[in-house]
């Protein structure tokens, strides 16, 4: 009988331990489903990103910005970003105020007129501040970007690097919605830089070119109207938008201009590098996307805090060569291969 | 048996020790089991139903927050439209509604995509419901450039509303699925493991069963085993000692005492038997002692030298006092007691017995006057077979004793010695008083006469029987007849002869 007793003890036992597994399998089922509804934590502030650039700068941008609002105790959203219909900035200033967001990190890439809608945030006490693009003459309260005197400077060694004896013809590529103020600085200053670096025997002759940004894939057709021009083709394209100096890489593959034409980029996404370790791009200006995220949290908790904050803040830029780029991304790591096919320049 | 065994087998075993007890508390053991096991089961299974019906629950609320919203714009269009008292009760009413669900939905920062929409949904719904009242009393207060500024200022609000409600219901659906699928994956899983945990649990019950019913029956094997070796004459099995208070218990302590009690028995029996066998032994042996110390006292009391030699001094003395028939007496009474001392334990020649017969009747006549009559007829060549010593004069003494002696001098007695068939007939017949069936029946069982003849030589008929069977290891060598009372007797001694013996016997006796 003690046989049966310990039999019956240790089933017992083993039978409870079945079922408690049971239970807290059942229970970690449902508390899982219950966290995502609990599982989250308070923050002070609520900040808006408005950007209608998608690519890969502002995406580095966002992520540093909300990284560093986390730290800040702030929650950032990029408005529009994941919305069911595309969202104008108007149209995304006025969600922002309406939604109570506590600052607004606006970058503008039209030229329309935001000052009215800027001032209305400010009157509802939403600080907002300007990045790459500013505003003057609104009411925001800093600027985030990058010094153009400098940036003229970067490029135009970049483009002394690139003339040959005779006629250079060099085109600068702009988006629609760039600040014109801000191009005009940087343009001078790169004109200067080239006129005092060329020598004697070499003729550089300077033309510009807005594209199309805004509206979806305008910016490629604009590029290949560049490409198909007969006779029309610069020697030296110095382009100031990511997406510009995307579809140009594109553009000199398609159209069978690689060494042909010298290409001065504008940021250092994945596809940008490729292109420069490939040799496409000469050279890519490359601005400290994370730096730009973490100044305008800074600027807005500063604001926060202090009551105040600086009118400016400058982002650092520098310029990517091939040399640049380690041995290992030039050769290309086969697993990133596979997965950048949708971002690399195609040939 | 000890008194609490006493107890228990007088009255009925206590219900807690009993194995009806105890195979029902199991049983109802395994059934409670399996019982809480199919209702927790079930239980839990019901939760997570319950969970799952309530997963789209945050969708259906939010659908439930557009509908309200349409309702609300659609009145506000309507009242702006026909400034009816209609339209702008329910707008009233819509409105209302509108706020207190806005209210219920988030206004915290989180770090929580679904949330976070709530709390825009709620905030723009707030400067909405201000944009409509305002339009409304713009309305009233027929600003028309108010109310149409403020009106559209509410449809675009509207419209993020709606974006955004629609951009949450799409995040909440998806959420939702992967929780839902979630919940079914766990149901699924908890729906196979309580049926393996419910098989499990049968299985184990049933086992738990038979361990419990073999342990209960393993002694009634046992016992019955035991039962089957005992009925074989095996009564040195045991059944192994069971320590329960039950039934089976008591059956296997009270069988093991059955069979200590018969072995004891048997013990017992065995050790009377053992006694009696030896008392028999010593009482024979006593009895022998007691002849042998009569026979002794009597050699004793008779030094056979002394007799002889006075016997033969008396002979002497007759021939010197030319008593010739008192010398051939005493000669004879010599001869007579040597004989009978010398030949007692050895063996003798049948010429050798009848010669002693011859004596013997020698001194009866002397003493009762010739009175008696003795004939004989010896085969030739049979005087020299082998005989135990001292067996034909008890006969002749026999038939001189009882049979003649009242005859006076009409008594007669023959003895013949012939050889038939092998064997030497020996008979010693008289005309005396014959014997009765009955008497010669007790001569042949053994028993002996019922008197006491004080002037025998002391060996008797049985003495004769018993040395004849001793000699020749054999049975009937000697038989009785008579007729009848008055009829006279006939004793015929039927004694073996080996052939080659016979003749060197004879051959001895003619040197």
């Amino acid at each position: 009988m003690k046989k049966v007793f310990f039999l019956l003890a240790s089933g017992l036992v083993i039978g409870t331990g079945l079922l408690l597994a049971l239970w807290i399998y059942s229970e970690q089922g449902m508390k899982s489903v219950e966290k995502q509804y609990s599982d989250f934590s308070d923050h002070d502030q609520y900040y808006v990103l408005i950007s209608q650039d998608r690519s890969d700068l502002w995406s580095t941008v966002y992520e540093s910005a909300a990284a560093c609002a986390k730290e800040h105790n702030a929650v950032l959203d990029w408005i529009g970003l994941d919305a069911p219909v595309g969202y104008s900035v108007e149209d995304c200033m006025r969600i922002a105020a309406s939604s109570g967001a506590s600052g607004i990190i606006l970058h503008q890439e039209t030229p329309d007129d935001l000052t009215d809608l800027i001032n209305e945030a400010a009157r509802k006490e939403i600080p907002v501040i300007t990045v790459l693009n500013d505003d003057s003459d609104s009411e925001r309260i800093s600027f985030v970007g990058v010094n153009n005197y400098q940036m003229g400077e970067i490029c135009g060694r970049q483009v002394i690097d690139s003339l040959h004896e005779g006629k250079n013809e060099i085109m600068v590529l702009n988006g629609e919605g760039e600040d014109d103020g801000s191009f005009g600085l940087m343009y001078t200053q790169m004109l200067q830089v080239v006129d005092s670096g060329k020598t004697p025997d070499q003729e550089v002759v300077f033309q510009t070119q807005k594209l199309n940004t805004q509206t979806s894939f305008d910016t490629e057709e604009g590029i290949r109207d560049i490409f198909l021009r007969v006779g029309a083709l610069p020697d030296v394209i110095v382009c100031l938008n990511p997406i510009v100096t995307e579809c140009v890489a594109q553009a000199l593959v398609d159209y069978n201009q690689v060494g042909g034409v010298t290409v001065i980029g504008y940021h250092d996404s994945d596809t940008i590098l490729d292109a420069v370790s490939k040799g496409l791009i000469k050279a890519t200006l490359s601005i400290d996307a994370e730096e730009i995220g973490e100044l305008c949290v800074e600027a807005l908790d500063e604001y926060w805090t202090l009551g105040r904050v600086s009118d400016y803040f400058n982002v650092g830029i520098s310029m990517i060569t091939q040399d640049d780029i380690p041995e290992t991304e030039k050769e290309g790591d086969p697993s990133e291969e596979e997965g950048d096919r949708g971002s690399g320049v195609t040939g | 048996m000890s008194s609490n065994d006493q107890t228990i087998t007088r009255r009925h075993v206590p219900w807690k020790n009993s194995i009806q007890t105890k195979l029902a508390g199991v049983i109802a053991l395994m059934m409670v089991l399996i019982l809480a096991v199919n209702l927790f089961i079930s239980s839990r299974t019901s939760s997570m139903v319950e969970k799952i019906d309530s997963v789209f629950a945050s969708n259906v609320s939010i659908a439930e927050l557009t509908q309200t919203l349409n309702s609300l714009e659609g009145y506000v269009y309507e009242y702006l439209n026909t400034k009816s008292s209609a339209a702008l009760e329910n707008y009233y009413r819509y409105a209302e509604e509108y706020r207190q669900l806005a209210e219920g939905l988030n206004d915290k920062n989180v770090d929580n995509p679904a949330l976070m929409l709530e709390k825009n949904i709620r905030h723009m719904s707030m400067d909405y419901l201000e944009k409509t009242e305002k339009t409304v009393q713009a309305k009233r207060g027929r600003n028309v450039e108010r109310y149409k500024a403020f009106y559209e200022e509410g449809a675009l609000l509207c419209g993020y509303i709606n974006a955004y409600i629609y951009e949450l219901n799409n995040l909440l659906f998806a959420q939702n699925s992967e929780n839902y699928q979630l919940l079914l994956n766990v149901l699924r899983f908890m729906e196979v493991f309580s049926i393996v945990v419910i098989i499990l649990i049968v299985l184990f019950s049933m086992f738990v069963l038979i361990m419990m019913i073999r342990t209960m029956t393993a002694p009634l094997t046992a016992l019955s085993e035991a039962a089957r070796q005992v009925t074989e004459g095996d009564l040195n099995v045991a059944v192994p000692v069971v320590n329960t208070r039950d039934e089976m218990g008591i059956v296997t302590r009270a069988f093991n005492q059955m069979l200590a009690s018969i072995r004891a028995y048997i013990e017992r029996v065995r050790e009377s038997m053992q006694d009696q066998s030896r008392m028999k032994e010593r009482e024979l042996s006593m009895e022998a002692n007691l002849k042998e110390a009569q026979l002794k006292f009597l050699q004793a009391q008779i030094n056979p030298h002394f007799l002889f030699n006075s016997l033969n001094a008396g002979a002497q003395l007759a021939v010197l006092e030319d008593a010739d028939a008192t010398s051939v007496f005493l000669e004879r009474m010599a001869d007579f007691f040597r004989y009978n001392v010398k030949k007692m334990n050895s063996d003798s020649t049948l010429q050798e017995e009848i010669e002693l017969v011859d004596n013997y009747i020698y001194i009866l006549n002397v003493r009762f006057a010739g009175d008696i009559t003795y004939r004989k007829d010896i085969e030739e060549g049979t005087g020299g077979i082998s005989v135990p010593g001292m067996i034909l004069q008890p006969l002749v003494e026999n038939a001189v004793t009882h049979g003649i002696r009242d005859m006076l001098d009409q008594g007669s007695i023959s003895l013949t010695a012939v050889m038939e068939e092998g064997e030497l007939r020996v008979t010693v017949k008289d005309n005396g008083v014959g014997m009765t069936r009955e008497q010669i029946a007790r001569i042949m069982e053994g028993m002996p006469s019922e008197e006491e003849d004080s002037g025998s030589t002391g060996i008797g008929l049985i003495n004769v029987i018993n040395r004849l069977r001793l000699f020749y290891d054999q049975e009937g060598l000697l038989s009785i007849y008579s007729e009848g009372t008055g009829c006279g007797t006939e004793v015929t001694m039927h004694l073996p002869v080996r052939p080659e013996k016979a003749v060197e016997d004879s051959a001895q006796m003619q040197e």
